[in-house]
């Protein structure tokens, strides 16, 4: 018989059931409960609190030049030592945490609004708006991002506001092409047609039924961006484009660091173990958010599904 | 239990079999040659995650040459994981705990490598499944799959591309194919549901296998292609000689064509009996009360049966008789042990109503009559309810048209011709009556309802409703409209908000309309008008069974208490015993308080059950119109002849092998509907002046019956049964090409 028949009943009948769609509050429950998620929303958490917290977590100022002591080893006095400035490395670190998320957050963010917005009106209300849409989001996606941000921050002139202007515009077109198609797949559902039946407007249908059904897939790619806008925002830093130095930022920090590396390779070894914690935290989250979604896109089970049915064979 | 006869197929008497293989033609099973199959106290089991569930609970049976052995009950039964423990294709979490299967030539299939059982698969047992579109792949043509599918096994490297292009365009062309050159190379989509479902029948041939299990191969097909397709079942049995499992949850076409049938209840055969007898004499309560939850000829005006409560989650065999919790004639016995199969007649019932020792406990042997009497108990005596007014109908439809595409669509000239779905219907209806609408489908049933509720424009015509023009609406008007008529949609599911509480749903209605809290009525007060428990109002709709969701469904529907509701398929996805339940709802609603209501259905049986009016609809048009009981008994229209003749039937079952086909072919497409009579091409009645002349709607029977219209030519003559069969269409039992 047909492969594809067989594999139709199988997948019908063994594979994990698809998500069952609970409020915003069970969705995130969900993905606490899984340990994945659990760990990677610690770890998220633990960073923003070094961020509010940290003055409180080391005696030094960033910004406190020490000329008598540059370019120190590990001590402890100085966990990760100074920079060449004598700057204590560890507390520009944490205080660089601020920066990141001053960065990423807001600038993911208002590309998250932004995007679903015009996604939704596009998707839903379709005719002219539609089509237009269609154009600003490719043609946004055709500049390569770098160009586009070398471009309109020259232009702007670094800042933080500047930079979260950029990564958000780079990544709004992204959200509103998924948006849009998320939309248009579910204007096509029944319920749609059911709510207009009972005369609903629009607007209520858009805000009360298609919203909540086409955030969350949204919600994994948001999360697994957040790193991207956090490395964007590092290296628009050291090009020298972005947050400008003495502020304590991971990109300015690497900058300084890979300077000095040949007499003190400390400097660097603290922005790029922060950015892996966070680049991390993030993606998992992500991650724990698809497989709460549809548990049948993750490839270790599939992986495992094949063997089991290759035994069952045997 | 010792229900393997080794050697000899465990066939019922025989008067009814003989007549029909002999009917077709074929040799007649019993002496064809012993056994295909046999199964031999089976049990299967899935783990959960943390549980186990019994599916298959010490089954026994067998299946012998040319032989069709139907399995029949609820979802749940464990009937489709009988079908997959035989090709040992159970999904990871299921697993043969004891018994065996045996085939023919390889004796036990639990014993066979898994290189071995592969080469069983297709050669020797094909599956057909109910959705060709997903066991089809689009991007292949159909001849490619039928290769692959060949050179899949390993003799069919050695011959030659040639040999097995041919061996394939033989099995299309036996399966029915117009034109099976022509189809090789066609593409899936480019082929109707009925001939997608023949060419998985044309693959499943390939080998020429000793057995076929078909699980629910006919469910998702309209009546006229089932019968079509059950027909092409008969003439491979009678030809090949192959043996069938026809696993389906219809009681009505397994009686049509099973010689023999097994119900299934919670994972245990409880009755085994000939085909005929389903409908006719059923014994075992289970089977009666399923039967008598299905709409035929004899409900007709009734309520219809159904069961309380549902099929159980079995965890391990019980000491008892599964269907006792449901069952109305438990006994104390029945759930002190459990009991076997008991001869009685031609058929074997697990109840102890059989058993020759309990039998005394009970009163009288059960009856189908009992699950009936039982409904008609449980109905709620009528209050005061308008009286219907002819003069001033609640909806009156003039000429309503619905076209797609044209002059009108956003791409003016695309070249894509105008599907006229909806093309001039006219009727009303009164108050408080039900009309059911019935046609194949793509005979724009489901277009004619949306437009009525104006989730579709009309392209022309009017839709008066209590007088006014709902296609003239203006944007204020329409949204009161939508106040008084609802619609209940044919997917439960997908017209729930999926991410909304069942409870906030049923609110949503006096959200948008802005009902004061006052006026409003609680959620448990909705819920409980359709039935359900208060406790499903913190549900996501797909947490809800398909029963449950459709309740859901129209609750929400009636919520603003609407004149009018178009309910389209609403038993769609159903079993038996919810679909009766669901209709039972309705009708309530329309004899409690006095709700008018509008049954899109492609089931005429349930139509004639239920509803007071039937309108008849064909390529977009009705073909007859009229009362219930007069359309039903006296059609008027070759059409709805032939729909009625293709409904079950308990006092004629088994017509299927001796009787032609009344219509043949399919339904064409609503964007070149055929000159002159828009039926002719499949109508066997008809004569040059059909293709020619459109006959008008007009009345029939000279005015006994008002209302009763019907448009065909030869209406008087049908009526009278004076008309030859014309000899074009007669042996049209071949599909006519399309
Ligand atoms: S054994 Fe008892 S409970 Fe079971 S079907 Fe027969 S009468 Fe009903
Ligand atoms: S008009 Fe002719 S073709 Fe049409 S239904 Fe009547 S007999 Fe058949």
């Amino acid at each position: 018989m047909s492969v594809q028949a067989t594999q139709q009943v199988l997948v019908g009948e063994a594979g994990a059931a698809p998500y069952e769609p609970r409020g915003m509050v069970g969705f995130a429950r969900d993905v606490v409960r899984r340990p994945a998620g659990a760990v990677a929303v610690s770890l998220i958490a633990l960073l923003v609190l070094a961020a509010i917290f940290a003055p409180l977590i080391t005696p030094y100022n960033p910004d406190t030049i020490n000329v008598a002591n540059t370019l120190a080893g590990p001590s402890l006095r100085h966990l990760l030592g100074t920079d060449s400035l004598g700057r204590d490395n560890f507390t520009r670190v944490v205080f660089g945490t601020r920066i990141a998320l001053e960065v990423a957050l807001p600038s993911v963010l208002v590309a998250f609004v932004v995007g679903t917005g015009l996604g939704l009106a596009a998707g839903y209300l379709g005719g002219m708006l539609d089509k237009v849409l269609v154009v600003v989001f490719d043609s946004l996606i055709s500049f390569p991002a770098v160009i586009l941000g070398l471009a309109l921050l020259s232009f702007l002139g670094p800042s933080v506001k500047s930079v979260v202007f950029v990564i958000g515009l780079s990544l709004m077109p992204y959200y509103g092409r998924l948006i849009r198609a998320q939309t248009l797949s579910e204007r096509k559902n029944q319920y749609v047609k059911a709510q207009r039946s009972l005369g609903a407007s629009r607007g209520r249908v858009l805000r009360k039924h298609i919203l909540p059904n086409v955030v969350p897939p949204l919600l994994v790619i948001v999360s697994m961006d957040i790193p991207t806008a956090i490395i964007t925002e590092a290296g628009l830093a050291f090009l020298g484009l972005g947050v400008q130095p003495p502020t304590p930022d991971w990109g300015v920090i690497l900058d300084d660091g890979f300077v000095n590396i040949g007499t003190s390779p400390w400097e660097i070894i603290g922005p790029i173990v922060a950015l892996l914690i966070m680049t991390t935290a993030f993606t998992v989250l992500g991650e724990t958010m698809r497989d709460v979604l549809d548990p049948r896109q993750r490839l270790p089970r599939r992986r495992l599904f094949g063997r089991k049915l290759a035994a069952l064979d045997d | 239990m010792t229900d393997v006869s080794p050697g000899v197929p465990a066939l019922p008497d025989g008067p009814a079999l003989a007549d029909r293989s002999a009917g077709a033609g074929g040799p007649a099973p019993a002496d064809a040659g012993g056994l295909v199959l046999g199964i031999d106290r089976l049990t299967v089991a899935y783990r959960t995650a943390d549980s186990r569930r019994l599916a298959i609970d010490d089954v026994s049976l067998s299946l012998g040459r040319s032989e069709i052995l139907g399995v029949v009950g609820e979802s749940g039964c464990g009937k489709s994981t009988l079908g997959m423990t035989i090709l040992r294709l159970l999904p990871p979490n299921g697993r043969v705990a004891s018994g065996s299967i045996s085939l023919a030539g390889y004796g036990d299939l639990g014993r066979l490598t898994a290189e071995q059982m592969r080469s069983v698969r297709g050669r020797e047992i094909a599956v057909i499944f109910q959705d060709p579109t997903t066991s089809l792949n689009p991007r292949l043509s159909v001849g490619a799959q039928l290769l692959q599918v060949q050179r899949a096994h390993a003799d069919g490297a050695g011959a030659t591309a040639r040999q097995l292009a041919e061996n394939a365009v033989s099995k299309l062309a036996e399966v029915g194919l117009p034109n099976p050159r022509h189809a090789f190379d066609r593409f899936p989509h480019e082929f109707s549901g009925g001939m997608r479902q023949r060419v998985m029948i044309a693959m499943a041939l390939l080998f020429e296998p000793k057995m076929i299990i078909a699980d629910e191969a006919t469910s998702a097909l309209d009546v006229t292609l089932e019968a079509q397709i059950l027909e092409l079942f008969l003439r491979l049995r009678d030809t090949h000689g192959t043996a069938f499992l026809f696993i389906s949850h219809d009681l009505g076409v397994v009686s049509q064509l099973c010689d023999r049938v097994a119900v299934m209840y919670a994972g245990r055969v409880v009755e085994e009996l000939p085909g005929d007898a389903v409908l006719a004499t059923p014994r075992h309560p289970y089977t009666q009360a399923l039967q008598a939850a299905v709409p035929n000829r004899r409900s007709r005006g009734q309520r219809l049966a159904t069961i309380g409560g549902r099929v159980p989650d079995v965890v391990s065999s019980i000491d008892a008789c599964g269907f006792a919790p449901r069952c109305i004639y438990a006994q104390a016995v029945c759930t002190a042990s459990a009991p076997e199969l008991y001869p009685e007649g031609s058929a074997r019932v697990r109840c102890f109503a059989y058993a020759g020792s309990a039998r005394g406990l009970f009163p009288a042997s059960p009856v189908t009559e009992d699950w009936r009497r039982r409904a008609e108990q449980s109905a709620v005596a009528g209050s005061e309810l308008p009286t219907p007014d002819p003069d001033h109908p609640l909806l009156q439809l003039a000429g309503l048209a619905v076209h797609f595409g044209g002059a009108k669509s956003r791409f003016p000239r695309g070249g894509k011709p105008v599907v006229r779905a909806v093309d001039g219907v006219s009727l009303s209806l009164e108050r408080g009556r039900m009309l059911g609408i019935v046609g194949e489908s793509g005979s724009g049933k489901t277009t004619l309802g949306e437009a009525v509720v104006k989730l579709l424009p009309a392209t022309g015509g009017t839709i008066r409703f209590g007088g006014r023009d709902v296609t003239r609406m203006s944007h204020r008007e329409t949204f009161a409209f939508r106040r008084r008529a609802q619609m209940i949609f044919q997917n439960p599911y997908s017209s729930l908000s999926p991410r909304m509480q069942v409870g906030q749903q049923l609110m949503e209605p006096y959200e948008i309309h802005r009902v004061p809290g006052a006026r409003r009525r609680s959620v448990e007060d909705l819920l409980s008008a359709v039935d359900l428990p208060a406790g499903v109002r913190s549900a996501y709709p797909s947490q809800l069974s398909g029963g449950q969701a459709r309740r859901v469904g129209i609750a929400r529907a009636l919520v603003l208490e609407p004149d009018l509701v178009v309910a389209d398929e609403p038993t769609a996805g159903l079993d038996a015993s919810a679909a009766a339940s669901t209709m039972n709802l309705l009708t309530d609603l329309r004899d409690r308080m006095g709700l008018t209501v509008v049954l899109i259905s492609h089931n005429l049986s349930l139509v004639t059950t239920c509803a007071d009016e039937i309108c008849v609809m064909y390529l977009g048009q009705v073909v007859e119109r009229g009362d219930t009981a007069t359309v039903a008994s006296t059609p008027a229209h070759p059409y709805t002849k032939a729909l009625l003749a293709l409904a079950p039937d308990p006092e004629h079952s088994g017509r299927l092998a001796r009787r032609r086909l009344l219509v043949a072919g399919e339904i064409p497409s609503p964007d070149s509907p055929p000159p002159g009579c828009r039926f002719h091409p499949r109508c066997m009645y008809a004569q040059d002046v059909c293709r020619q002349e459109v006959p008008p709607l007009v009345p029939v029977a000279g005015g006994d019956t008002p209302g009763h219209v019907a448009a065909c030519h030869f209406a008087k003559e049908l009526q009278a049964g004076l008309l030859a069969e014309t000899a074009a269409v007669a042996d049209a039992v071949e599909p006519a090409p399309s």
